[in-house]
């Protein structure tokens, strides 16, 4: 076999299909926002445009209320009345069911949204470690494109900022004795004690996804190594038409004639000889694309984690300041 | 062939920055090895230094596409030289793999794979020396309920650069269907077949005479491989893979059936140390006795068995640094004979991870 020469083509095609496979992927870049864009878009029209057809029922409906309230004070015309009811509650089930319609593109709008923001993050990560690696004029316009449409689309708040929000409103007013101010410090430290809770929790859940991560990086290099080596290959028979009858046998690792007329065949001498099988059948390498996103798991989550501390701190020091205040007034009285 | 490699190499390297998600690892250490050339019957024991370098990186990592390169390269360098030999052997192994994927939309997935591999064997007995190019190209459609579908396709050659190896051309087609329950938990079936054209002379059953002859055809294989696999994370990170294989031939005697089951095993075990396990076993069994009034041995040397266990605990001895203890036990050969031989290896290796 000539296999340098039928090596050519196969080399050409992995070539076109590598350049192809990086023009492809160049492009590809910001499908994904665009395209999640566009249907959070096209979920915002349809949301308006139920919302104006609900009214337009609604307007239907109580002008036919009106009408319906009419028949029954005139008591003249019993059939049309019976009429008017029943249109009436076709009405109402077409508003049961814009308003059902309005919820599940409710939730859909929501599911869109924040996929829309993850996708923004992840698009807004990547840029910083572009420009980190290579300050460009034009990344950073973009950067700042898509962080102004990352802020149009909010965050969601999680309890504890709820929780901090909610406490952060709190502050000294001139008319509170000690009990409230007492009351606000408390409060104040016990939100500064659940956020610390959270801390904890969450860098539990990150410690576990960086050992997630270690174990399933360190396991493909290990077995990646056991395959350069072929320690892995299993052992298998070749039937060897020797010349002299005796032929290295591979398995073994020594020489092992076999000349036994029995074995002969008719032009030789036969011999079986254990060999390494060649490596294929083996597991399909799949391209790993769970290593990333537990990484951008983590990175949110230590994100998650600072704010949480700076919450703790904030709210550790809003209580001191209670406290101090306290104090004041304790001794100011005494 | 090496202009092509180094063509590859450069067109990848240019933009080639680790990120995030690649693994550089780096190994140096010795081991003692209680049968270093794989013998059956004149075991010789004795340390072999080892080197394994493992570098790659994404150099395109987006939101609908990526592309991954990978570098492995290995040395074993044997101490003692074997019989027959004036000098100490080693073992040198490079392999480059570089694939993508990219996904048009959300529920469709390309993915191309390109490698080569070479293996080059200096005086030592039981391994072989061959280069390997090949690739890949596959589909996958992203179906409900975590469900895939993927279709690939590959191509392969090896050059022989073993006189008692032959070179093959290998072609495969694989189907597998696939569920994610989520990223811990996933399972796999599939079918692959498998076209394999030695650069062979067929052998010939001669029936009259018992034994075998050459033909003047070259030897093709088709196999068949029907496989389920596993992987499953909670704290202990499990990969299951079973395999059934049945291989027909054109050539006398290479026709077979055979069961692999292999296992990997990570878990991380307390104060920076994590443990990893790998285990294969393959029970292959030939179709044709070999006719004639053959000898016992031969008889029962339709089947083959292959047991592997490698076990690595690996201690982090600070954020960049490492120290592993590595064991691994082999049996393998035929089944009945006593032609098999047992290997156990003990090495101990620093690594360095980045």
């Amino acid at each position: 076999m000539d296999w340098n020469d039928n090596m050519v083509p196969v080399s050409n095609i992995a070539l076109v299909l590598l350049t192809a496979g990086l023009v492809l992927a160049a492009g590809a870049e910001n499908r994904e926002v665009g395209a999640l864009r566009r249907e959070y878009r096209q979920l915002q029209e349809r949301h308006t445009a139920l919302n104006e057809q609900r009214d337009a029922v609604v307007g239907a409906a109580n002008r036919l209320s009106a009408r319906i309230d009419s028949l029954k004070a005139s008591e003249t015309d019993p059939e049309s009345l019976h009429e008017e009811l029943r249109a009436s509650l076709v009405l109402v089930q077409r508003i049961v069911d814009i308003d059902n319609q309005l919820d599940t593109l409710q939730r859909q709008q929501d599911d869109v949204r924040e996929k829309l923001r993850l996708a923004y993050d992840w698009e807004i990560g990547q840029l910083i470690q572009r420009i980190e690696a290579q300050p460009d004029e034009g990344l950073l316009a973009q950067l700042m494109v898509y962080q102004q449409e990352r802020e149009t689309l909010g965050t969601r708040p999680s309890a504890a900022e709820e929780e901090l929000r909610y406490g952060g409103d709190m502050a000294i007013n001139p008319g509170d004795g000690p009990d409230e101010i007492r009351q606000k410090m408390e409060l104040m430290e016990d939100i500064a004690v659940r956020l610390r809770a959270e801390a904890r929790a969450t860098s539990k859940k990150l410690s576990r996804l960086e050992e997630e991560h270690r174990l399933r990086s360190r396991v493909s290099v290990f077995v990646d190594e056991i395959r350069l080596f072929d320690e892995h290959l299993s052992p298998g028979r070749v039937l060897v038409h020797g010349r002299d009858g005796s032929v290295s046998d591979r398995q073994g690792g020594e020489s092992r004639p076999i000349d036994s007329p029995e074995l002969s065949g008719s032009t030789g001498v036969g011999v079986v000889r254990g060999s390494r099988q060649v490596d294929r059948g083996g597991e399909i390498r799949r391209f790993d694309s769970g290593s990333s996103d537990i990484m951008l798991e983590i990175h949110k989550l230590r994100a998650r984690q600072q704010e949480i501390r700076e919450l703790e701190a904030v709210a550790r020091d809003r209580a001191a300041s209670f406290r101090a205040y306290l104090n004041e007034m304790l001794e100011g009285g005494g | 062939m090496w202009h092509r490699i180094g063509r590859l190499v450069i067109l990848t390297g240019l933009g080639c920055t680790p990120v995030f998600g690649s693994l550089n690892q780096a190994t140096v250490g010795f081991e003692y090895d209680d049968n270093m050339f794989s013998s059956v019957e004149s075991r010789q024991a004795g340390w072999v230094s080892r080197l394994f370098l493992s570098t790659g990186g994404r150099i395109v990592d987006r939101s609908t596409a990526a592309v991954e390169v990978q570098h492995r390269c290995g040395v074993r360098r044997y101490w003692q030289r074997a019989a027959n030999t004036n000098r100490a052997g080693d073992v040198v192994a490079n392999h480059l793999e570089i694939r993508g994927q990219w996904w048009p939309t959300t529920r469709l997935a390309w993915d191309w794979e390109l490698d080569a591999k070479l293996k080059n064997v200096e005086r030592v007995p039981g391994e072989e020396s061959y280069l390997r190019g090949g690739g890949k190209v596959g589909l996958t459609r992203f179906l409900p309920r975590g469900v895939t579908a993927t279709i690939d396709l590959r191509e392969a050659r090896d050059e022989a650069r073993d006189s008692l190896m032959v070179d093959l051309r290998h072609r495969e087609l694989g189907m597998e269907l696939g569920w994610r329950r989520s990223r811990r938990l996933t399972a796999q079936a599939g079918i692959r077949r498998h076209a394999l054209a030695y650069d062979r002379a067929v052998v010939l059953a001669a029936q009259d005479a018992g034994g075998w002859s050459t033909g003047a055809a070259t030897q093709e294989d088709r196999l068949w491989e029907y496989a389920i696999g596993l992987r499953y994370y909670t704290r202990l990170l499990a990969r299951f893979r079973y395999a059934y294989h049945h291989n027909s031939s054109n050539s006398y005697g290479y026709a077979y059936t055979a069961h692999r089951i292999q296992l990997t095993l990570a878990r991380h075990l307390w104060r920076q140390v994590d443990s990893y396990l790998f285990m294969v076993f393959q029970l292959r069994d030939y179709i044709d006795t070999l006719t004639g009034p053959t000898p016992v041995e031969y008889r029962t040397q339709n089947e083959y068995e292959q047991a592997l266990v490698v076990l690595r605990l690996h201690r982090q001895l600070s954020e960049n640094y490492g120290l592993s203890y590595r064991y691994r036990s082999v049996r393998s050969g035929t089944v009945g004979t006593g032609q098999r031989y047992r290997q156990t290896v003990n090495s101990i290796s620093f690594d360095m991870v980045m």
